[in-house]
């Protein structure tokens, strides 16, 4: 059975390509299932790694289609092992460090007045350190460990790789959408008009408006903006991010990379 | 190297209570300020390891207990299979599991009874005999999930080199928590053997009411700090609320329950809950 993890660091869009590809395999609009702290299982095919594991279950390796899954862990995660050799693809989503933040701090529900504590820490650590306690790295190194296919095989041996910017499936998600597809291999020859309407199902403001997400909890789903100023963090913040692409070759590396600079 | 053992229990039979108990006793840290890396070294609980991207240590550095409420035949437990040499399994009256589960629910009147109801009718597989019946869910039934944990040879059917299983009631646990505690360290062989003192200190200092309390302060790491709202604390309410309580419906419906299964009432009463 071929298996696909859509891999991304938190809040770089891994919901929304997965919403897409499940709009394009349905040709509709997926209907989304808030389960405490995302959306799960919005397709046969899309099943979630923690709510089978809460079920006893693993991932079905005996079904004939491709399964996409998503995870946000690095790729050396233990719990992995017994899906290494069935992995034949990765579809690892990127987006600039800048929009995570503000994102996370949205979807963290961040009080007004600990914004600019949260930048600070957010910049010191190279995303949330309590994402590296759940085993999804820093930024950078969530990037490198995805995205370097000699690092990356050393993981998924038989894996292939491709890689999407956040900035460019908002910018023109009907290409990205169909180089995903095809990297997937869900079609030999992607139907251009079912594409077409998969990216108007999952439009951000048509899923910002279907969304239901627990009331005491924040939207999902933000604006999508990108290449965000850190001025409004408050004074300072946007010379430490400065100061740590000065210092930091590898975060600098990631964000030069991915066309981040600056 | 140390086999693996799993300390395992339907839920809200006080498996959690005897993984920090162990991990108390074992870093002689009173319950409510153990560090969670550190507890997780010693005694963690599988789906905490899964929700961090880990397995179940398979080296020298593999704990002394790890906590699980899933059947032993499921799927996600069979990576541990061949390394599994003992199981701790905590056993507690079904009419304290429902209970207790109705209470955590914070559900009042009607919708308290209507799930009591629900799980008395889940506590054995319904409508065909229990043999034959698939597992229900991750834990199976109570049925399913006592009889399969608490008999050796049962567990052997998934843990072939498993060497013996030791059974807790929780009732006894609730009521001389030190000397539940001493059967279990005794039964895991901890290095140096059971100091009588050590356990002493670590159920003084490790009552359930604060374990609860301690769990439900606890932020997220790294979060709270950013936060202005962090989880209130809830006050632990450990008074018993029988079935009568809830609805005599619901106490008949147990006892019919028991009278239409005979294997369920038989397990009832080999662990001393009164069957009828």
């Amino acid at each position: 059975m071929p298996l696909a993890w859509i891999s991304s660091y938190p809040k770089s869009g891994n919901t929304w390509v997965r919403i897409l590809l499940a709009s394009y395999r349905q040709d509709r609009g997926v209907r989304l299932r808030w389960a405490g702290d995302g959306f799960k299982n919005l397709d046969a095919t899309d099943p979630d790694l923690y709510d089978l594991f809460a079920e006893g279950r693993m991932l079905p390796l005996d079904d004939p289609r491709l399964l996409t899954v998503k995870t946000h862990l690095l790729p050396s995660a233990e719990v992995f092992e017994p899906y290494r050799d069935a992995t034949t693809k990765v579809l690892h989503v990127v987006r600039n460090p800048r929009d995570i933040m503000p994102s996370a701090e949205r979807f963290l529900t961040v009080s007004a007045r600990h914004r600019e504590a949260f930048a600070r820490h957010f910049i010191a650590h190279r995303g949330m350190e309590g994402w590296q306690r759940y085993g999804y790295g820093t930024w950078p190194q969530h990037v490198r460990e995805w995205t370097t296919p000699d690092v990356l095989r050393r993981h998924f041996p038989r894996a292939e790789l491709c890689v999407l910017r956040y900035e460019d499936i908002k910018r023109d998600p009907v290409t990205s959408l169909h180089t995903a597809i095809e990297f997937l291999g869900l079609d030999r020859m992607p139907d251009l008009g079912r594409i077409r309407r998969a990216v108007g199902h999952s439009a951000l403001d048509k899923l910002r408006a279907a969304e239901r997400p627990d009331p005491d909890k924040p939207a999902f789903f933000g604006t999508g903006l990108s290449g965000q100023s850190l001025t409004s963090y408050g004074p300072g913040i946007e010379d430490a991010y400065q100061a740590l692409l000065r210092d930091d070759p590898q975060f600098a590396g990631c964000v030069e990379r991915f066309g981040y600079g600056g | 190297m140390r086999a693996l053992t799993w300390v395992s229990s339907y839920p809200r039979s006080g498996c959690d209570w005897t993984r920090v108990l162990v991990a108390s006793y074992l870093l002689d840290v009173p319950a409510p300020d153990l560090d969670t890396d550190e507890a997780d070294r010693v005694a963690p609980d599988l789906m905490d390891l899964f929700n961090h991207g880990r397995m179940v240590p398979r080296g020298d550095d593999r704990p002394y207990l790890v906590k699980t409420q899933f059947h032993p035949g499921v799927e996600a437990l069979r990576p541990y299979r061949e390394a599994t040499g003992k199981v701790v399994c905590l056993v507690r009256d079904p009419r304290g599991v429902i209970s207790s589960h109705v209470r955590a629910q914070r559900l009042a009147g009607e919708e308290r009874r209507w799930l009591a109801l629900w799980m008395v009718e889940q506590l054995a597989p319904v409508g065909r005999p229990s043999q034959d019946a698939g597992i229900s869910g991750a834990s199976g039934t109570w049925l399913q999930h006592v009889r399969d944990w608490t008999s050796a040879e049962r567990v052997r059917r998934h843990f072939p080199h498993v060497e013996d299983v030791c059974v807790v009631r929780f009732e006894d646990l609730r009521r001389d928590p030190a000397a539940a505690l001493r059967v279990v360290l005794e039964f895991l062989d901890v290095a140096g053997g059971v100091d009588a003192d050590r356990v002493r200190r670590t159920v003084e200092r490790s009552a359930l009411r604060d374990i609860l309390a301690a769990a439900r302060r606890a932020p997220a790491r790294g979060l709270a700090a950013f936060q202005d709202n962090p989880p209130p604390v809830v006050e632990v309410d450990d008074a018993e609320l029988s079935l009568m309580d809830i609805g005599e419906d619901v106490e008949a419906a147990y006892r019919k329950r028991l009278a239409e299964e005979r294997e369920l009432a038989a397990l009832v009463r080999q662990f001393g809950y009164e069957a009828g």
